[in-house]
């Protein structure tokens, strides 16, 4: 079974969307003055295009060995970073010092984490056979019967267990993403170029995850 | 010299990470593992299989079975419609259900999205669920009985938004009576679905059991297996001892007793989850054909909603709260 045609369609046009955004934040953060996490812009185009291409053929530039690689090189350093941050951090100057960067240390932190789990999470994909349906036609609207003679079956994700974990996972991320950006005390210091849509982008494709692993459990 | 006035929208420095979520409320954390069920049903709802027609024929369709006329009735229309626009009616189903996940998630309309959830909840119980088959005599609290989207109008009502002191967090919209006697009746409905003729045969649950192994991944199915064997030629036993414990269950909230309150949550909460992973098969998420995790992980959610707040000081039990009222 596969999904409407359009389904996927939009969802990774979204993708390339949200490609397209992290490109512009950071080719314009040094002109409008603004801070942006340059690295992590840079994971979530790679993020954003590797999810478009586990939902269209269209959009296929890499092999998925070659996705997995990139990605789990990617998901590495990052874990390498919050752990130099957070020893960082732990070794700062004074208590003072320590107390007033404390917040955003630790923001930086979890955001790493964040990344290196998200790299996770697309790695399993990558791996488990996250792929457009194989089928030439949609089966929307259409009478099928998984493993009858003469009937549409799709092919399904290697280890669901993890898979159904790591939606679940991303479902949380998104839930929790939103509550965050919606609180009326989100208010720290020095600017930030565009964070709430950028926020709203990773959240897009936490859930878009989500529905590429799900779509695959047939 | 100053630096260029910046052309785009720019915020503070907290906002950019997703990481930095604090969860000191719990009423608000219990509302976004709500909203995260929400949202899952929804992206589950978008599943291939939700598109075809086998949806209606195959999870709509059971539920009509022998439920009376102004149950069946509307519930064959529905069914009809289903079947005949697959795309757009499960369309819409997907978008709303991924709508009130998020609505609640995000907190300028976490208001609207619980009370948009208790007509939607209620609308697919009848048209969807058939009332969950409490009047057909079909209903079994190993299968999700009374039906797990109901759960969720019930718990949208007591996680409704309040600043009231309460002693547990269900009660601070509806009030503790009105909360205690919802639990009761819950619960208590549970334990009489239990003992119906249906459910009581020797082989009842051994049967509900290996029913839902098909599709499911071999490790599962080594569970379901080990416990269909279990329970094979035991089922009036299993019942009644599962009746038992639903009363148990649903009495603890008029416990004097705290500690005694929290050690029957304990139960709950364990006795859901028993149930979601046996005879529920985790909803049957593995199959590609779950609309929904059914509802083990709602009867976890609401036993935390019940549970007994520390900072609390006023009437803890029901009986403090009798004996407030008398003096008053």
């Amino acid at each position: 079974m596969n999904a409407p045609a359009w389904l996927p369609d939009i969802l990774a046009a979204i993708m390339i969307a949200i490609a397209a955004f992290h490109l512009w934040r950071l080719s314009v953060a040094r002109t409008f003055a603004a801070r942006t996490d340059y690295e992590l812009d840079v994971l979530l185009i790679l993020l954003a295009l590797a999810n478009a291409g586990m939902l269209e053929h269209w959009i296929h530039l890499l092999t998925p060995g070659a996705w997995a690689t990139i990605l789990a090189v990617a998901g590495a350093w990052f874990v390498v970073r919050a752990v130099m941050r957070s020893r960082a951090a732990g070794a700062g100057a004074g208590a003072g010092a320590q107390a007033e960067a404390g917040p955003s240390v630790r923001s930086s932190v979890r955001s790493s984490a964040a990344a290196a789990a998200g790299c996770a999470v697309a790695v399993y994909m990558l791996l488990a056979g996250v792929a457009p349906s194989t089928l030439s036609g949609s089966t929307a609207g259409q009478y099928t019967m998984a493993g009858m003679p003469g009937m549409t079956v799709d092919s399904t994700v290697a280890w669901p267990t993890l898979g159904i974990a790591f939606s679940v996972l991303l479902a949380v991320y998104a839930v929790a993403g939103l509550d965050q950006i919606s609180r009326t005390d989100s208010v720290g210091s020095g600017a930030v170029l565009a964070p709430r849509t950028a926020a709203l982008c990773r959240i897009a494709l936490a859930v878009t995850m989500a529905y590429a692993i799900l779509a695959k459990l047939v | 010299m100053t630096a260029p006035k910046p052309l785009v929208q720019l915020r503070t420095a907290s906002a950019l990470s997703l990481a930095h979520v604090r969860f000191a409320d719990p009423r608000r954390a219990l509302q976004l593992a709500l909203a995260t069920i929400w949202l899952l049903d929804g992206i589950l709802q978008f599943q291939p299989f939700m598109f075809t027609k086998n949806f209606a024929a195959m999870v709509i369709y059971p539920t009509v079975g022998s439920n009376p006329g102004f149950i069946a009735s509307p519930l064959n229309w529905s069914l009809r419609i289903i079947s005949d626009h697959p795309v757009g009616t499960n369309t819409a189903f997907a978008c709303i259900q991924l709508a009130l996940g998020l609505a609640i998630a995000w907190r300028p309309t976490v208001k609207l999205g619980l009370a948009a959830s208790v007509p939607w909840a209620i609308a697919v119980w009848w048209f969807g669920e058939g009332l969950g088959g409490v009047l057909s005599g079909s209903a079994n609290p190993l299968t999700g009985a009374p039906g797990a989207v109901i759960l969720y109008a019930l718990l949208a009502v007591l996680l409704w938004p309040s600043d009231k002191p309460a002693p547990f967090h269900a009660a601070a919209h509806v009030g503790a009576h009105a909360a205690r006697a919802l639990w009761f009746v819950l619960w208590a409905s549970l334990a009489y679905f239990a003992m119906q003729p249906g459910n009581t045969g020797a082989d009842a649950m051994h049967d509900t059991i290996t029913g839902m192994v098909t599709g499911q991944p071999n490790w599962f199915v080594s569970i379901m297996n080990h416990a269909a064997a279990l329970t094979a030629g035991r089922g009036l036993t299993i019942s009644i001892t599962l009746a038992v414990l639903l009363v148990a269950i649903a009495c603890s909230v008029y416990l004097p007793y705290i500690r005694a309150q929290q050690a029957i949550l304990v139960l709950a909460v364990v006795v859901a989850a028993v149930i979601w992973v046996v005879s529920e098969a985790l909803g049957g998420v593995f199959t590609g054909m779950g609309t929904d995790p059914n509802s083990g992980p709602l009867l976890v959610l609401l036993a935390l909603a019940y549970w007994p707040i520390r900072a609390y000081s006023g009437p803890t039990t029901a009986r403090d709260a009798s004996e407030v009222e008398e003096t008053s």
